[in-house]
């Protein structure tokens, strides 16, 4: 308790930090992470390069998900999860103490694989993150957007107002990556986004990656090898909670330099 | 080849009767509730023919043969409304403590606790609310006698506690975790994802809660009899929550046991009162309970 | 360390210390002078407005505001009480009480004392979304306690008051003179008859419907009828169930005689809902492939159910049938117009014969406190019957353990 205290009085301090190399968004340094007593990374590196589209493949269970909900510290919703390592994003530690993980989560974005709009009316969905940062901007403006900029808006331009769980799934989908949009983010994490969905639904988000790769760094987890060397310019194959391979998309897929990726590759894991 | 095959029918048809078998036990409960209330209108009745509306006045007066209830329908709302104050607070934040915020670890050493607070017996209650707090209140507002609104209100307040926490938890916990993670991935705190995601969400069941916290306070008996004294008027003025009164239940178990005759059918029409009041309450709750399961379930 | 910090710890200090010493003098009913009351608000509005000053003068920021209003308000509130009568005599209005100033004094210092800690985790997290969050968590932290300090309070007066008169012979002795003299046993005896009993009449009766709800029909206008009546059932006031026993067992089936039979199928009723439900949610935790394996083998849906499904939901059944009777075993309304008689029923020997109950003993104890020396006896039985109940909840909440070990 009085350590606590202590602690909280002391939290003042600056955040670590650290010069990354040009271009690089964010940086994985060594990280490890237990759920309770399993290991679920193991001193995992990898870079994430700004404006280009980072994929994660590999088979189920091999930490995926895990990996990527490390880098807006999502992970910290979990209570048995423990790590060790260092994440840095634009030259800071975000899992040094005094980082906010809230502040974290807007700065990296997230979409989820399962569609999960909120009950609420499609504008609120979108304005949900700027309501609760506190963000000054202009409710309609930015709805606009963020709809435009996630290609849906002229689907959903005159039913605003609508409840969010009357679209389809994969306008589901687009809703919850502009409503990522809306608190300007600078990575977008996307977590299979495209596996609730049909082949229509998954080529629009392919599209739509590509073209947020303008403005956005992105990082996509996905089961889909093919998905995987259309959208994605580095990939970064994981076995059992181990980076395996990390490296240029054309590289990876063409000549892998590991055993392993090209066995997962070549479609000989279940 | 047909001899196994009538086995297989004899079989099936033996399943089919003991499906009936289970039908037939499960429409007791359906049996039970149209006999309680045909047996409580068929005691009723002779009050209600003799009295008709007379039985809704607030006139009550046993030498005169005046026998209005309204003085302990009021009381019992009254009472109901004045629990909900204290319990629906503190319910609410419980709930949300136990569903959103404690670690596993707190959630089962708090449950069993509250659960201990549903334990403890009413009349226990009651007779703690007379003796202690009617006291107290008595010695620190010097009132007129032990009984009193305001100790019946904070006693149901307490027992009402237990249903409101449980079921408004349930409520909570039924709001799917994507939409919370959702929430979070975008930069809220806990505590604005519980304000602006989890309770919307869950506001029905919690409304489902907090009506069922009532119709426990107004079918409260032994506890309210003890406290509130049962006296059979209204309280003057009447929001005065220092003053005595009656509600539905102390009526009728005060005067159950030393009564013949008419008055007897009185109190069962008072019991009918009572049934329909919180039958229908249930049914209310019912309805928005399974509006918020569906709610989420409908989803995909 | 900054100032801020420091400053808004201050708060927080002062504060809970000013409500918690507000709550003890609420609760000991003590006599607080008007200075006393004064000068502890004083003392919050001075660290609410270091705070405020801090932050909207010398930080240049406008975020103080609410720490400089709230310290006025403390201030204005505890300088304009000196003007509340003391006492204040509500009777001209017919509200037949007099409230001293010392409650209003006590309920100024914990009400205020309560909002200062609040306000001070804003400056303490220098006004971000985490003071919030952290000042939310305190008021349900806040909610917790005022939660479990009644329980708390009720479970050590009945233990406290009732220790001293539980002897061997007040366990094993007969009622005598109205329970002013000799023990309870015939209460303890016919409490835990007409438990067993009713545990006998509702065991199948509530298993038989939730085997018919969770197994054989999930959907349909019956089962919706028959799930409604189960929760209309649930709700239904113990009294209502007591006049129905009255009306139903005592006047037609039992010729107008009460008796432990009646009580007993009153009680049924009134658990049958609480084990149904329970027994519905064990059977529906089996998992459905359980099920289709046993069906795929040729198994009739009876016997899947009889060898699949009911063993491993015993434990989760039983639970519930345990708690359904810990609720029978303290109440007294239904029993009230069906079973007891208050004195000379004796130890129950026929189930056609009127029993003694605790709850009910309790209640005729009760009725003789002031008129007789019973308070004591009161209050032993009070807690026998709190042991009873509680541990038969405790009973049930193993068995849940143990259940909840094996899935
Ligand atoms: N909340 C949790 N608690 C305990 N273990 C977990 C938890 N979440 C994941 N794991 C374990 O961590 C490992 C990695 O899981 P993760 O979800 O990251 O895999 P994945 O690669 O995303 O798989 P998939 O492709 O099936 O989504 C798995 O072995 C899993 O069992
Ligand atoms: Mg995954």
């Amino acid at each position: 308790m009085f350590a606590k205290i202590q602690e909280l009085l002391e939290k003042e301090s600056s955040c670590e930090r650290t010069d990354l190399p040009d271009r690089v968004k964010m940086k994985v340094q060594d990280f490890d992470l237990w759920y309770d007593d399993i290991q679920a990374l193991k001193s995992v590196d990898m870079d994430v390069e700004e404006n280009k589209v980072t994929a994660i493949i590999g088979p189920s269970g091999c930490g995926k998900s895990t990996l990527i909900r490390s880098l807006n510290r999502m992970n910290d919703t979990i209570p048995s999860v423990r790590t060790e390592g260092k994440v840095w994003l634009d030259g800071y530690n975000i899992y040094d103490d005094v980082t906010d993980c809230v502040d974290i989560r807007r700065k990296v974005g997230m979409v989820f694989q399962k569609p999960n709009p909120f009950p609420f009316s499609i504008e609120n969905n979108v304005f949900y993150g700027c309501e609760v940062n506190g963000m000054d901007v202009d409710k309609d403006k930015t709805v606009e957007r963020c709809l435009k900029q996630a290609a849906i808006w002229d689907e959903v331009k005159d039913r605003l107002d609508e409840n969010a769980l009357s679209l389809s799934g994969g306008q589901q989908q687009r809703l919850c990556i502009a409503r990522a949009l809306a608190t300007e983010p600078e990575v977008i994490l996307m977590d299979e986004p495209c596996s609730a969905l049909d082949p229509i639904a998954t080529a629009k988000i392919e599209d739509l990656i590509d073209e947020l790769k303008k403005d956005y760094t992105v990082v996509i987890v996905t089961h889909n090898m093919q998905q995987a060397a259309r959208v994605s310019d580095y990939t970064a194959y994981m076995y059992l909670g181990e980076l395996i391979e990390f490296g240029k998309t054309t590289q990876i897929f063409e000549n892998p330099k590991k055993k392993s990726t090209e066995k997962y590759i070549t479609g000989r894991f279940g | 080849m047909p001899k196994e095959f009538e086995k297989v029918i004899s079989r099936s048809s033996k399943d089919k009767i003991v499906q009936a078998i289970f039908f037939g036990i499960a429409t007791f409960s359906v049996l039970i509730i149209s006999f309680i209330f045909i047996f409580l209108f068929i005691r009723a009745y002779p009050a209600i023919e003799e009295f008709g509306m007379g039985l809704l006045s607030s006139d009550w007066n046993v030498s005169r043969n005046e026998f209005g209830l309204f003085p302990a329908l009021y009381g019992s709302i009254f009472i109901a409304i004045g629990a909900l104050l204290v319990s629906v607070p503190l319910g609410l934040g419980v709930a949300i403590y136990l569903s959103e915020i404690a670690s596993n670890k707190i959630r089962m050493i708090l449950k069993p606790i509250i659960e201990l607070l549903a334990g403890i017996p009413s009349i226990v209650y009651g007779f703690i609310g007379a003796i202690l707090l009617g006291r107290f209140l008595y010695d620190t507002f010097a009132m007129r006698g032990v009984n009193s609104f305001l100790a019946a209100m904070l006693i149901l307040g307490i027992m009402a506690l237990p249903i409101i926490i449980s079921l408004s938890d349930d409520a909570m916990k039924s709001v799917p975790k994507d939409m919370k993670d959702a929430s979070l991935a975008l930069g809220a705190t806990k505590w604005q994802t519980i304000r602006k995601v989890t309770i919307p969400g869950a506001i029905s069941g919690i409304s489902s809660a907090v009506i069922m916290g009532m119709g426990r306070a107004i079918g409260e008996t032994m506890a309210v009899m003890l406290i509130i004294g049962s006296v059979m008027k209204m309280p003057v003025p009447f929001f005065n929550i220092f003053d005595t009164g009656n509600t539905l239940t102390a009526l009728i178990a005060v005067h159950m046991g030393e009564s013949h005759g008419i008055i007897i059918s009185v109190l069962f029409t008072a019991g009918i009162m009572l049934f329909t009041i919180v039958a229908i309450m249930s049914i209310i709750s019912d309805i928005l309970q399974t509006r918020t399961k569906e709610k989420f379930e409908g989803k995909r | 360390m900054s100032l801020r910090k420091i400053i808004a710890l201050w708060i927080f200090i002062v504060s809970a210390g000013v409500a918690i010493y507000g709550f003890w003098n609420l609760y000991n009913q003590s006599e607080i002078g008007y200075w006393t009351m004064a000068g502890s608000l004083l003392l919050i509005s001075v660290v609410c407005y270091a705070s405020g000053i801090h932050h909207h003068i010398i930080s240049k920021r406008q975020k103080g505001l609410p720490m400089l209003v709230y310290g006025t308000f403390v201030l204005s509130a505890a300088a304009l009480s000196i003007y509340i009568p003391n006492p204040l005599d509500l009777r001209p209005w017919e509200i037949y009480v007099r409230i001293p100033n010392s409650f209003f004094f006590s309920l100024f210092m914990l009400l205020s004392g309560l909002f200062g800690a609040y306000l001070s985790f804003r400056p303490f997290y220098d006004y971000k979304k985490e003071g919030a969050q952290v000042g939310a968590y305190y008021v349900f932290y806040l909610t917790l306690l005022f939660t479990l300090f009644p329980l708390f309070l009720i479970i050590f007066n009945i233990v406290t008051r009732g220790m001293g008169g539980i002897t061997w012979e007040f366990l094993t002795q007969d009622i005598v003179s109205m329970g002013e003299e000799g023990g309870v046993f015939p209460a303890i005896l016919g409490t835990l008859a007409m438990i067993s009993l009713t545990a006998i009449i509702v065991l199948p009766l509530g298993v038989g419907t939730a085997i018919y709800l969770a197994e054989y029909a999930k959907k349909g206008l019956a089962v919706r009828v028959i799930r409604t009546a189960v929760n209309i059932l649930q709700g239904t006031p113990s009294i209502v169930h007591g006049l129905f026993g009255y009306a139903f067992f005592v006047l037609i089936l039992f010729d107008g005689k009460k008796c432990l039979l009646a009580g007993a199928l009153t009680l049924a009723i009134l658990t049958l809902p609480i084990v149904t439900r329970s027994a519905e949610e064990a059977l529906n935790s089996i998992p459905g492939e359980l099920r289709d394996a046993s069906l795929a083998l040729g198994a009739t849906k009876w016997q899947t159910i009889r060898k699949m499904v009911l063993p491993p939901s015993l434990p989760g059944i039983l639970t519930g049938t345990v708690l359904g009777l810990g609720r029978a075993a303290g109440e007294t309304a239904p029993i009230m117009f069906t079973a007891v008689y208050f004195s000379g029923a004796g130890t129950p020997s026929s189930l056609l014969k009127p029993v003694q109950a605790l709850p009910y003993h309790l209640l005729s104890l009760y009725r003789l406190v002031g008129y007789r020396d019973v308070e004591q006896q009161a209050w032993a039985t009070a807690l026998i019957l709190l042991m009873i109940v509680l541990g038969i909840n405790f009973i049930a909440i193993i068995l849940r353990e143990k259940y909840r070990q094996r899935f």
